[in-house]
């Protein structure tokens, strides 16, 4: 099996017949039957989504799957902005309990953070076409 | 209507040998292979690493055994559905047969529990200080389980039984008591419901049938002699 | 070939900050796994406080209020900021190297999720800082209990927050790591060609990914409910909770097991010098174990009388199918091995016979007229802690031994590593073997307190000797760590003989994990390497060579 996206497709016929079994031959349930039904769809929904972004990949890069280009991808060592992001984040949905202001206040921080992202990926980009390859930036 | 004491032993004494037996097996080859098959020679073993024909047939085997469990469990809920008229049934609601048992309506709020015997207008309501007793005849009973709060759950350990307890809805079930008899905390609320969860317990009074009635009647005088209730 | 110093010290000092903001999976993997193994420390602690306070009927050191946040934020440490974290973590370290990547997909994104987790975490135990205490109402948080009525306290809205930050990392890892299985495997890894320890990790993040989202969306409409109302009151309400919740509550407890049981076959392989045997059957039994593993939810509802008890029934049964599989491929792995007792294989053959009991006992209460008598009682509460504790946390330490080399460059002391296990095995049957016996006999789960005229003080006070036995066990666990980071013997590249690709390079990896790859050929690379090598030399000896000259 040389593509992946074999895995997902796999997966989502087995969720498939699981959800047949439930839904068409014993029945689902007296109360509120349809949620069964709906996180199935959803997970097979999700699941054949996977399997195309697997496809859909495998057939962009020139020679198939497991293709490493000869150059390491650039990324920095360290991205302490993301880190920023991630308590900015975290500082939002604090604030849904301890008030407006906190969301404020990392919605601020947040933009910093993106920003420090956006700098840091042109950075990179920079490097990497300076170093001679084309496509390796992350 | 079943006794779902019965039923539990019947399913659990096929379903225990069986699992006792798999694991002793399987501890056994563990055991076995880690001491038969201790080496000092480092070089790899090159040797089969598949077997599909093999594992097929196991598989199948596994599959056998599976269906026949499930077999052994379907037939024995359908035994306890019959006969409970809202009882859990893939069919949906399934007629009451034979004469009518007696009704109990149990109702649980944090942290205790009240019973309603409608066709006596009779009504047991723990205290703060002291557990509520179900008082129940022996023979077949009918219970609906109501909550006013959040989830509970109704369970008698001795009958093997329990069901959950919902606000805005009943669930209906059958148990069959055998011996008369006091259990004092007989009963006990199975899902967690807060602060005093340990504590909503009930004690279990099983009477014969004419001790039975005559309790009821008693209590239905000592409550003024009204009518049954709805 | 390395010589075997010390290990190669990374270009410059990493300095614990430079370790918090990497972007190295290593170290991503690293912090994450070390956050959720003191995350396991402090719920360890909490089941201490719970089994001393059981101990005896009566309440002796714990209020009911305190013992009811001190279980929830138990269960609650334990899935969503311990086992689940540990398992992406472990992906996260382990995926790129077993698979010849140089790096994981999205860093960035996976450096966020550390953050996430953190910060999630820390969000659910600011709880206890508040005046009413942490949040209360169990992991599972059902309506209408957890709803703003029942427990208005804010324990249970920063709860709230905090799971959905954590599982919202979890769902990024596991997007990560499986777009790097998709798109990083070495030249000639096909999809079965992959390490069976990475195909537990394409099975877990499959689950993360179609399952998670149901909690995510579970609490999000308990939080609404709890600020605005209206979500979860109309009768049904309370059940469409549950089936939301457990359409991720089943398979989370899948996600904390299928990497553990990779790293444990993954050690029985090695040390029985054989290649993992049923490869293919194994694959086939992994997605279909996953596949019914989200069809069995129902099973934790059968007392509710709200769903089709028959299915749930049938699809939890069906379970004993590939669980069989995976049980006949371990063994016959060992069968006719050349099997060495380190240990990682004790801890691995440790894990196949607990998780058995938890296993065995699972298809028990998956039949209803069973379930409808220990359903919410200690059995269940046995049952599950065989999964998790001889699963995850066996699985674990089987993988903690094999691959603390790989990670650390130094071996963990074989010694101290056998009295870590024996306190474990015989601290893991004390604690839950009295536990079945007490829900057969109708104790209640949940509860800070049972009467004394129940008879069951002997029982619990033998659970409560277990417990403190676990705690010993993993307190040699850690005396072990930090006596081998420094006096342990130095591993080198591969001091076991490993069969995949992780043990090709250095120890502990360099930034972008190789400098070459050897061919794959199939699912142990470096087993197959070292057979040609074994038929060659006998080859040649065979045709009157010098052994000498054979030396590589």
């Amino acid at each position: 099996m040389k593509r992946s996206w074999v895995v997902f497709a796999t997966f989502a016929l087995l969720l498939g017949a699981s959800l047949t079994l439930l839904w068409g031959v014993i029945g689902l349930g007296p109360i509120k039957g349809w949620i069964p039904v709906a996180t199935f769809a959803t997970a097979i929904l999700i699941t054949l989504v996977m399997a195309a972004l697997a496809a859909g990949g495998a057939r962009r890069r020139r020679g198939g799957e497991g293709d490493q280009s000869a150059a390491p991808r650039a990324i920095p060592d360290f991205s302490f902005p993301t880190v920023l992001a991630g308590i900015a984040i975290a500082h939002m949905a604090l604030g849904l309990e301890l008030g407006a202001w906190l969301i404020m206040i990392g919605a601020g921080a947040l933009a910093v953070a993106v920003g420090s992202v956006a700098i840091e990926l042109r950075a990179t980009r920079r490097a990497a076409v300076r170093a001679g390859g084309e496509e390796s930036a992350t | 209507m079943a006794d779902t004491r019965e039923q539990y032993e019947n399913v659990a004494a096929v379903y225990w040998p069986i699992a006792i037996g798999v694991f002793v097996l399987v501890v056994v080859l563990i055991v076995a292979f880690a001491l038969r098959y201790r080496s000092d020679d480092h070089r790899p073993v090159e040797g089969r690493s598949r077997a599909e024909g093999l594992e097929s047939l196991y598989a199948l085997g596994l599959a056998c055994v599976a269906a026949a469990l499930a077999y052994l469990t379907f037939s024995t809920m359908a035994e306890l559905e019959a006969g409970v008229p809202g009882g859990q049934s893939a069919a949906g609601e399934v007629a009451a047969v034979g004469p009518p048992a007696l009704e109990v309506t149990v109702t649980a709020a944090r942290w205790n529990w009240r019973f309603d015997y409608p066709r006596y207008g009779i009504t047991q309501v723990g205290s703060g200080t002291r557990l509520p007793t179900l008082t129940v005849p022996t023979g077949d009973v009918r219970f609906a389980v109501t909550s006013v709060d959040v989830v509970h759950s109704f369970f008698i350990p001795e009958e093997r039984y329990k069901r959950d307890a919902f606000p805005e809805r009943f669930n209906r079930f059958g148990l069959r008591f055998e011996r008369p008899g006091f259990r004092r905390g007989g009963g006990k609320c199975a899902e967690y419901c807060g602060l005093r969860h340990s504590y909503m317990n009930f004690d279990l009074r099983v009477l014969d049938r004419a001790a039975f009635e005559r309790w009821a009647q008693a209590q239905r005088a000592a409550a003024g002699g009204a009518g049954p209730r709805a | 070939m390395t010589t075997l110093d010390a290990p190669p010290r990374r270009s410059g000092t990493l300095s614990l900050l430079g370790l918090f903001g990497s972007t190295d999976h290593k170290h991503i993997g690293l912090v994450t796994g070390l956050t959720a193994f003191a995350f396991f420390l402090l719920a360890g602690l909490l089941a201490l406080l719970m089994r001393t306070e059981l101990a005896e009927p009566g309440l002796q050191i714990l209020r009911d209020d305190t013992y009811n946040q001190v279980f929830t934020m138990h269960g609650s440490t334990m899935f969503y900021l311990f086992a689940v974290p540990l398992a992406l973590a472990v992906g996260l370290y382990l995926v790129p190297l077993q698979i010849g990547a140089a790096e994981i997909v999205w860093p960035r994104l996976a450096l966020l999720g550390y953050w996430l987790f953190l910060s999630g975490g820390l969000i659910m135990y600011s709880g206890f800082l508040t005046a009413d205490g942490a949040a209360k109402a169990a992991w599972t948080a059902y309506d209408p209990l957890s709803d703003s009525v029942a427990t208005p306290e804010a324990g249970m809205d920063l709860w709230i927050i905090g799971v959905v930050l954590a599982t919202v990392a979890t769902m990024i890892w596991a997007a990560c790591v499986l777009a790097t299985l998709v798109r990083r495997r070495a030249p000639g890894m096909t999809m079965l060609r992959i390490p069976v320890f990475s195909w537990g990790m394409v099975v877990t993040c499959l689950l993360v990914l179609t399952a998670f989202p149901a909690l995510v969306l579970a609490m999000t409409l308990l939080y609404i409910d709890r600020h605005f109302g209206g979500v979860f009151t109309d009768p049904g309400g309370p059940l469409a909770y549950q089936h939301l919740f457990w359409f991720y509550g089943h398979p989370v407890v899948y996600v904390v097991f299928f990497p553990f049981l990779g790293a444990a076959l993954e050690a029985i392989a090695v040390c029985s010098r054989k290649r993992f045997f049923g490869y293919h059957a194994m694959v086939l039994s992994l997605l279909g174990f996953t596949a019914l593993s989200m069809s069995v939810w129902g099973h934790h509802m059968f007392t509710t009388g709200g769903v089709a008890n028959r299915y749930f029934a049938l699809t939890s049964t069906a379970l004993l199918v590939p669980a069989g599989i995976e049980y006949f491929d371990s063994l016959a792995t060992m069968f006719r091995g050349r099997i060495v007792v380190r240990t990682s294989l004790l801890f691995a053959l440790g894990f196949l016979g607990l998780f058995l009991i938890g296993g065995l006992t699972g298809i028990l209460v998956g039949s209803p007229p069973l379930n409808y008598h220990l359903h919410d009682t200690y059995f269940i509460v046995a049952h599950f802690h065989y999964t998790v504790v001889g699963g995850t946390v066996f699985g674990f330490f089987a993988g903690i031994y094999h691959w603390f080399p790989k990670v650390t460059g130094r071996i963990l002391g074989e010694g101290l590593g056998k009295i870590n296990w024996a306190l474990l095995m015989v601290g893991t049957l004390l604690t839950f073997i009295p536990q079945f016996f007490l829900g057969e006999e109708g104790m209640a789960r949940r509860i800070s307190d049972y009467p004394a005229y129940e008879g069951w003080a002997g029982l619990n006070q033998l659970s409560t000797v277990g417990a403190f036995v676990i705690f010993l066990g993993v307190l040699v666990l850690l005396i072990n760590v930090a006596r081998s980071l420094r006096l342990g013997r130095v591993a080198g590249d591969d001091p076991w003989g490993g069969h995949t690709l992780e043990w090709t390079t250095s120890s502990p990896p360099p930034r972008h994990n190789f400098e070459a790859l050897p061919p794959v050929r199939s699912y142990a690379p470096l087993l197959d390497l070292r057979e040609e090598r074994e038929r060659a030399r006998a080859g040649a000896v065979a045709l009157g060579a010098d052994r000498e000259e054979l030396r590589p």
